[in-house]
């Protein structure tokens, strides 16, 4: 029973992860967070079914172009709503992201209707039973997945000049600029890969769930995983998902599935007072 | 100076005869207007008063907070459940309502006084998924996605015509903008504008931090509870779709769009984005992309918002009204 959980909470991990590494990404770059990730992510699903069912493309094409274009939507996003608001408030600059998130949303609905697609999954959603657990090729194609994108995004991050570019601005925006790395360019391809990774989470969701123009609600559970691993840490975030799958896979079945978000709520709030900067945050010190 | 030369000789009666206009305008229009106006400005009157909320919290104290619908919900749905389970009076049941609004408010913002801004807002957040998540699941309760049927509040045995608690909300809705406008120049307020410009700071020169944030959440909780009840009552129904994450964000943006940390802040941004999607409705199913654009276009045109703006072309009379509530410099001269 409890593998069985932790390998359920395995596949509805990488998906939250996927979501929570987006806004961990955004926020460490330019301290914003991003509402609009989980509408990115419903973006993503959306343009790959349209690429795939309407347009006839194999589901790899589909997949690829989809994730092309949520990148190019990630930095259209970046140039409308963040970067003239670079030395706006704070509070400014994060409703800008509850705008565009409206923006989208309803943008995607007058395009589509309220229509209730059902996203055809790429690998078979029949049980297979090996060591006393039952998978799915969808799971496990889900789970790979995830992990190739989380490998590719390392990569990346710790072997290209990009990469290095961005951890620079991260950790010292000034610092950086002065040795000579484009900030606003880190700021740009920081939401290019934002979308990138949403568009990703959202088309491995898709199958497992009705899409709807409202499916971006599943961005609050990354944004959830991303506060309990830790926002101001990649690996925190990335494992924030993975533990919240599982709690909320435990709460669920042990105590009770309909107090299950209340319950995390809880646990939450309790992990923030014990750890106020999440499992793997670092601890923010300002100097005064 | 010739500012405080203008100010002495008129001594406030030009601000007085534009707030007289307002208030007059706010309880006349209903009496020309049918009801469908009526009823968006009802919505338009409560949502100041949550917003003002809102604004105690965060504009003034800087303590972000994401989960305002939370602090609605509840007053709604004390408010109602009294009245539906106890047939306990509607002033009765609305002062409860306000209250455990404001006790929810002082609970939460205890763990939140730990943590950096940042994580407040998260706080904030999870507490008003958590209140929605409640609404939805007690069913036998709240009758949750069905949510429940509010009984006509009735005075003296007569049920209150819709034209009596229009009246009863602008009449709530100033006093909520009386007592803001009272807080923000006590010390109230300027110990909630030195915890926002800087927390050391202000405990260095004795402000107590932990006291004052609770009383900022408290006071902005209650607000909100207020409106919730108010919400009830105009709407002859509650369920949990109403209280959801993006209503807080709408109270956040009415905050921002009118401007933050002033008076009048709340009720621009208040009046002016209910009445947007109403005034947009003919266009149907673009209504709401077009109101997101028109919001995006407000934040990155007028990052600091409406208020100071309007308020500055009202004139010098109307300026403090709008003016970010900070120390005044002392006078040279």
């Amino acid at each position: 029973m409890l593998g069985q959980i932790l390998v359920n909470s395995l596949v509805l991990g990488s998906i939250y992860a996927l979501t929570a590494l987006g806004f961990s990404v955004i926020f460490r770059a330019s301290g914003v967070v991003n509402f609009a990730q989980g509408e990115m992510m419903m973006l993503g699903a959306m343009t790959a079914l349209l690429l795939y069912r309407d347009l006839h493309l194999g589901y790899a094409p589909a997949f690829l172009a989809a994730v092309a274009i949520s990148m190019v939507a990630g930095l259209v996003v970046e140039r409308l709503a963040f970067r003239p608001l670079l030395h706006a408030p704070h509070f400014t600059v994060l409703l800008s992201t509850v705008a565009v998130a409206q923006i989208i949303r309803s943008g995607v609905r007058a395009f589509y209707g309220q229509e209730l697609a059902s996203f055809p999954a790429a690998w078979s959603a029949a049980p297979i039973e090996l060591l006393g657990l039952r998978f799915t090729l969808l799971g496990v194609g889900i789970v790979v997945t995830t992990a190739g994108t989380l490998l590719l995004f390392l990569l990346v991050f710790a072997h290209t000049r990009m990469g290095w570019a961005m951890r620079a601005t991260a950790q010292n925006m000034r610092g950086a600029a002065i040795v000579g790395v484009s900030v606003p360019k880190v700021y740009a391809q920081t939401w290019a890969i934002a979308g990138g990774l949403a568009a990703v989470g959202g088309i491995l969701l898709a199958p497992l769930i009705i899409i709807t123009p409202d499916m971006g609600v599943i961005g609050n559970k990354g944004f959830v995983a991303a506060i309990l691993g830790g926002f101001n840490s990649l690996p925190g975030a990335v494992l924030g998902g993975f533990v919240l799958a599982a709690a909320e896979n435990l709460v669920g079945v042990y105590i009770s599935s309909a107090f299950k978000d209340v319950i995390i709520f809880f646990l939450l709030v309790l992990v923030l007072l014990v750890q106020p900067d999440g499992i793997l945050g670092k601890k923010t010190l300002r100097r005064v | 100076m010739t500012k405080n030369a203008a100010r002495s000789v008129w001594p406030g009666y030009g601000r007085l005869a534009v707030g007289a206009v307002a208030v007059a305008a706010v309880f006349s229009v209903p009496l020309v207007a049918g009801e469908y106006v009526r009823f968006v400005l009802l919505m338009a009157l409560i949502n100041v008063i949550a917003t003002t909320g809102v604004n105690l919290s965060m504009g003034y104290c800087g303590l972000v907070s994401v989960g305002h619908a939370g602090f609605v919900a509840i007053g709604a749905y004390v408010t109602t459940l009294l009245m539906v389970q106890w047939n306990v009076p509607f002033p009765v049941s609305l002062a409860a309502g306000t209250v455990a609004a404001g006790i929810a408010g002082v609970v939460i913002g205890l763990p939140a006084l730990r943590l950096s801004p940042l994580y407040i807002a998260m706080v904030t957040f999870g507490f008003g998924q958590a209140v929605n998540y409640v609404a939805l699941n007690w069913i036998e309760l709240t009758g949750g996605p069905n949510g429940m049927a509010v009984p006509p509040p009735t005075l003296f045995d007569d049920i209150l015509s819709n034209g009596a608690i229009y009246a009863m909300t602008a009449g709530f809705c100033l006093l909520t903008l009386w007592v803001a406008w009272n807080i923000a120049r006590s010390r109230l307020g300027r110990a909630f504008i030195a915890i926002r410009e800087s927390e050391i700071a202000a405990q260095s020169m004795g402000v107590k931090v932990a006291t004052y944030k609770t009383i900022a959440f408290g006071i902005g909780a209650l607000f909100g509870g207020l409106a919730g009840g108010l919400y009830a009552f105009a709407s002859g129904y509650v369920n949990p779709d109403a209280f959801v994450f993006l209503v807080s964000i709408m109270y956040v943006t009415m905050c921002v769009a009118g401007g933050l940390g002033t008076v009048l802040g709340p009720v621009i941004g208040g009046i002016l984005l209910t009445l947007l999607p109403e005034l947009l409705r003919p266009l149907a199913e673009y209504k709401e992309v077009l109101s997101g654009i028109v919001l995006l276009a407000f934040l990155v045109l007028m990052p600091r918002g409406l208020g100071p703006l309007i308020g500055a072309a009202i004139g010098r009379m109307t300026e403090r009204l709008a003016r970010p509530a900070q120390p005044r410099e002392p006078d040279t001269a």
